[in-house]
């Protein structure tokens, strides 16, 4: 408005003779006055960056998780903020993500995250990095000695604590009872007859494939690789802690992996794209027979909002092998204060609310995690409501650790390569397990000097 | 009246200005945006090279940060999975600039003619390259899934393949793949910045070489060819220098695998950056690149200014 009048006003001005002045005298005004007000916005701005920074310091942090079982963070997140005055900012990101955003958070001077998860595959770097608080202080005698000890285990490092577990998990076996029934066969014992059966299945139209895995190249291949290991009786390292997947079970696992796509063709190829979350959609639209994953998948398999195969479902055992019944591996997840935390003491407060019984039977018995508490697997109340749990300890009695190792992410990406070599026919089974043995020697030689 | 008003203007104007020299306000006015670069460009820039320089592992941070001289570069010039990065970027950079180029010019040269709906098929050719790269991405990564992807069942309903095929499966096919991908987003950005040179070029021009006899693949090569170069480089430096710098794509996509196929080299560096905690390699190998990257912008700009002097 005000330029408009003013450059209707030279216009209208003959008189006025040197433009040049002129053009400047019509700017010069509107200049200062600009520039003040920019400084009184970048002052403003400022402000009340500050006056945010400060209010937000006292009562309020924000907790980076993983985006499974987020109905449960929000509703636990609510519960918190009632009893304890403290708000809760829940940040969820896929499991694939969670470790690029800590690590960007912890390496920075700023933390962004005042709690954030703890892989037991994390723990050991995470502590030798300095990323996180040591809690062995604050966690009381009686709390360590009932928790599941896996799951202690999972967030110690060299004998010190460095989180508290929130949920446990391991792999789980999960068939579609209905499609079984239609060829009146029996869940598989072994992976060779989930192989047959398989065979049987696709033969007789009912599947597109009978299983499918997330092989993808990420940190779910090293799990499903884990868990075959364990299944087919074999170890990635010898008890003195030289990589040895190149013998035995370790080999035969990869073997049954590779023949499974391309000789028996019971897994569907997409397998080698696909994460351990994606992989969930072909069981869902009811393509594939068998699958095992996590526990979070139990909700989701039987929510008809997303699944056309709710309600044919059923746990199992996970397959074994000649010489063992089954195996399966481990995934605990606690959660950990940043080192660079503000508010670690409101921060501790979550975390001993998120483990505290009452919280972990709700987690239990609504949204189908596994609690951390040992007592709770004989919880009469539980054990009732949740009939699964019975056969979920009974699983995790197969349970075999991901290494814990200070280089566990150098470890995982060898293994994720080399897994693929062989999964793509880049390389034989032998030959690829071959190549990771020399790598994993080589980074082993480098880190524990 | 005017001459009132502005006289007691003038009179405070010229006592402002002997407070606050034009050049001591137009300091003051810059400060912060050389604070603000400063802050987030050059001091970044200098900081890396100080990473680079020591050995900065946060997996061993017990160990110290030492100074280690050049021992980053020498170890990432050394190993396999960097050269094997660099070739696949190289291979990626010069697939996906090529194509776009040709398939560019192409569209150009139809979208110059007249023709009915043309300014209707120009704006619509600009989506796909409205659209971000990590939806583009997520969007390719549908259209080529496994089982239920729009490709497959294309190709497969026209007959040309008799079951599904797993696009991104296999390590080779994936990059194809990839490269696939961008070459749809980044190929309107060519065209419309060709089509702009073609427009600049009179019609004279071309009946005057109608006239000496020229048939049009003649004047093509002559005189189109020629008039457009400058555009043509302009836009081989932008895309070449983006395209040696992918990432998003390759991390929605494939996140660099299967069977480390799709690892270029921004992939490898964010990887031993991010995953295996090794700042000092990491620093060293982002300077790599962007040594890469300078000597291929001087190269360039050695290619325009010869240019522009034709």
């Amino acid at each position: 408005m005000v330029s408009v009048s003013l450059s209707g006003r030279t216009a209208n001005k003959p008189t006025v003779k040197p433009t040049s002045t002129g053009g400047k005298a019509m700017r010069r005004p509107g200049f200062g006055w600009k520039a003040k007000l920019l400084v009184l916005i970048s002052v403003v701005f400022a402000s009340t960056l500050l006056a945010d920074g400060s209010l937000a310091a006292a009562k309020k942090i924000t907790v980076l998780c993983e985006s499974d079982f987020l109905d449960f963070r929000m509703e636990t997140a609510k519960m918190f903020e009632q009893r304890t005055g403290i708000d809760v900012e829940i940040i969820p990101v896929a499991y694939d993500n969670l470790y690029n955003k800590i690590v960007a958070s912890a390496a920075s001077g700023e933390a962004a995250y005042d709690v954030f998860p703890l892989d037991l595959i994390w723990t050991a770097q995470f502590a030798v990095s300095g990323f996180v608080e040591d809690i062995t202080n604050r966690v009381p005698e009686q709390m360590r000695e009932e928790l599941v000890k896996a799951s202690l285990d999972g967030v110690s490092y060299k004998g010190r604590i460095w989180g508290l577990p929130i949920h446990n998990n391991a792999k789980f076996f999960l068939y579609n009872e209905r499609i079984l029934k239609e060829i009146g066969a029996a869940p598989p014992k072994t992976w060779d007859e989930l192989v047959s059966i398989s065979k049987r299945l696709q033969q007789a139209g009912k599947v597109k494939y009978g299983t499918i895995w997330g092989w993808s190249q990420s940190e779910g291949l090293v799990c499903d690789y884990v868990m075959l290991t364990a299944a087919f009786g074999g170890r990635l390292f010898s008890a003195d802690g030289d990589p040895i997947m190149n013998t035995g079970g370790a080999l035969k696992a990869l073997e049954f992996m590779v023949d499974s796509i391309y000789k028996d063709k019971i897994s569907d190829p997409a397998s080698i794209t696909v994460g351990d979350r994606d992989m969930l959609n072909a069981f869902m639209q009811g393509d594939v027979a068998f699958i095992t994953n996590w526990s979070y998948a139990w909700k989701e398999v039987n929510d008809p909002a997303k699944s056309r195969v709710a309600g044919d479902i059923r746990i199992g055992l996970i397959p074994g092998s000649e010489n063992t019944k089954s195996g399966t591996v481990m995934g605990c997840f606690g959660f950990a204060i940043a080192k660079n935390s503000k508010n670690k003491d409101a921060a501790w407060e979550y975390l001993k609310f998120l483990t505290s019984k009452d919280v972990q039977k709700l987690y239990a018995s609504k949204y189908g995690s596994l609690p951390v508490w040992q007592p709770l697997y004989n919880d009469p109340e539980l054990v009732n409501k949740v009939p699964a749990i019975a056969q979920y300890g009974e699983q995790m009695k197969y349970g075999a650790n991901r290494p814990s190792l200070t280089w566990y992410s150098e470890f995982s990406r060898v293994m994720q390569i080399e897994l693929q070599n062989a999964l793509t026919q880049k390389k034989s089974p032998k030959k690829a397990m071959d190549d990771a043995v020399a790598a994993l020697k080589a980074l082993k030689a480098k880190y524990e000097k | 009246m005017g001459t009132n008003v502005l006289g007691p203007q003038k009179k405070m104007i010229g006592g402002m200005r002997s407070r606050y020299g034009d050049q001591t306000l137009a300091a003051w006015l810059i400060l912060p945006s050389i604070l603000v670069i400063g802050g987030l460009l050059i001091y970044p820039l200098l900081y890396n090279i100080f990473i680079s320089l020591h050995d900065f592992d946060l997996k061993r941070l017990y160990l110290g940060t030492p100074f280690i001289g050049l021992k980053n570069y020498i170890s990432a010039l050394t190993s396999n999975y960097f050269w094997s990065a660099v070739g696949r970027t190289l291979y990626f950079t010069i697939a996906s600039v090529g194509i776009e180029l040709i398939l560019g010019i192409m569209i150009a040269l139809v979208l110059n003619r007249d023709f009915w709906g043309r300014d209707f098929v120009r704006s619509i050719l600009l989506l796909p390259w409205a659209i971000p790269t990590v939806v583009n991405g997520i969007m390719w990564k549908w259209i080529y899934n496994s089982n239920y992807g729009a490709l497959n069942g294309i190709l497969k309903q026209l007959g040309l393949i008799h079951s599904y095929q797993n696009w991104l499966g296999h390590p080779i096919t994936a990059m194809n793949m990839v490269i696939l991908a961008d070459v749809w987003k980044t190929t309107p950005f060519v065209a419309i910045m060709i089509l702009a040179a073609l427009q600049t070029i009179p019609d004279s021009l071309y009946e005057a070489a109608q006239i000496d006899g020229a048939g049009p693949w003649q004047a093509f090569q002559h005189l189109t060819l020629r008039l457009i170069r400058p555009s043509i480089l302009v836009v081989l430096v932008i895309r070449t220098m983006e395209a040696f710098r992918v990432f998003d794509i390759i991390y929605i996509i494939t996140r660099g695998g299967p069977a480390d196929g799709t690892q270029v080299i921004t992939y490898f560096t964010y990887n031993e950056t991010f995953n295996n905690l090794n700042f000092g390699l990491g620093a060293s190998l982002a300077y790599l690149t962007s040594l890469v990257i300078l000597v291929m912008a001087l190269i360039y700009m050695k290619l325009l200014r010869s240019e522009s002097n034709y």
